[in-house]
């Protein structure tokens, strides 16, 4: 089979696809701006929305560190300064996926549009997964110094094993979210497959891409 | 009637086959068909202000046709349900069309539905007789990428033809 065969197969339908066609002028004005509100804050609005709200929830926590850091309150110091670097780093990851939807907003070529594309709906799950490295840390803010001198072997003991066990925890968790290869119980447990599907389907085209840009 | 939407209902009449290909290539399903359709519709519509001269329509038509139809997919499958309930925007007369496909170009068909998204993407520019520069343009990558991955793909979809020909 030739080329020109299979073009020609191709081609075979264009006339009478041509003829047959009709378009609907009415509804296709109606579509257009019945759905433009939605679509065009589809993208921006949740990323601005977090921003703005995330903002000063992390200017709250970097400043409640600033203070138990002044009063020489270390473990509150640790555990609200730790949360506050990784909401800081979500809303970096915010700035990111706004900047992500800016470049998809100017380019228009496939694979560029559809990498940032990927990228971004990788990036925002991402963001999202990051808010579980919290929690250990929300268990070091309420450890009392005095208690861990007065009865440092079982009062530090069992704060350490709390803290290590949420660590593990969140580690676990995030990893099996991030699992974009295999099956995951705990993924599919968080996520519905609707849900996850368009996350896992943006791994599977920046890997078709990186085809394209060998 | 604006100078947009005058603008706008031209663009969609001297290039109704290539949103409707495109469409046709990434959805089976009638109803989906119709929705990605809507969808490539209002991309056209929201993007058009945009449009540079530096390119041509059809190049311009086939970008936001082919990254919506990829995008499509990936959304939440309750769409359905947030789809506007309007008749379809593109009809095809009285005749069912896909009942008038000769058994060569259903199975061609069938082969490209079977191909990764952004090959099929490809071929399907191929198919429609477009030059390898242009499509390069089109996807974003380079020329000498377009030739082999053509060059591959197609042999990949004769190969399915003489397997299914010879069973």
């Amino acid at each position: 089979m030739e080329n020109l065969e299979l073009q020609n197969i191709w081609k075979s339908h264009d006339q009478k696809l041509e003829n047959v066609l009709a378009i609907n002028k009415e509804i296709a004005v109606n579509v257009s701006k019945l759905k433009l509100d939605k679509q065009i804050n589809r993208l921006y609005l949740p990323k601005w929305t977090a921003l703005i709200i995330g903002i000063p929830y992390t200017a709250i926590l970097i400043a409640i560190t600033a203070i138990a850091f002044m009063a020489d309150a270390w473990l509150v110091t640790l555990g609200f300064g730790a949360i506050a670097l990784i909401m800081t780093s979500i809303l970096l990851g915010y700035v990111y996926q706004i900047y992500l939807i800016s470049k998809i907003k100017r380019d228009e070529s496939v694979l560029s549009t559809q990498q940032s594309l990927s990228k971004l709906k990788i990036s925002s799950s991402k963001s999202l997964h990051m808010t579980i490295f919290q929690l250990p840390f929300w268990s070091i803010c309420w450890i009392s110094i005095d208690g861990l001198y007065d009865n440092p072997l079982i009062y530090g003991g069992v704060n350490m094993v709390v803290f290590f066990a949420l660590s593990y925890l969140s580690y676990w968790i995030y990893k099996n979210l991030n699992d974009f290869t295999g099956n995951s119980k705990i993924r599919d447990f968080f996520y519905s497959g609707s849900e996850w599907d368009p996350i896992f389907k943006s791994s599977e085209i920046l890997e078709q891409i990186k085809e394209y840009q060998k | 009637m604006d100078e947009k939407e005058k603008t706008y209902l031209s663009v969609l009449e001297n290039h109704k086959g290539i949103i409707y290909k495109v469409a046709n290539t990434y959805c089976f399903d009638q109803s989906d068909r119709d929705d990605l359709i809507q969808e490539i519709t209002l991309q056209i519509w929201i993007s058009i202000d945009r449009y540079s001269d530096q390119y041509k329509w059809s190049t311009w038509i086939y970008r936001i046709a082919l990254n919506t139809s990829i995008s499509f997919y990936r959304k939440n499958k309750n769409r359905k349900e947030k789809t506007v309930g309007l008749n379809p925007i593109f009809e095809t007369a009285d005749t069912d069309e896909q009942n008038q496909e000769n058994e060569n170009l259903q199975l061609l068909r069938k082969f490209i539905k079977e191909l990764k998204e952004l090959d099929r993407a490809l071929i399907l520019l191929h198919l429609e007789g477009i030059e390898s520069k242009e499509i390069a343009n089109i996807l974003g990558t380079s020329q000498t990428n377009v030739t082999t991955k053509t060059s591959r793909i197609k042999k990949r979809l004769k190969q399915k033809f003489i397997n299914f020909k010879s069973k």
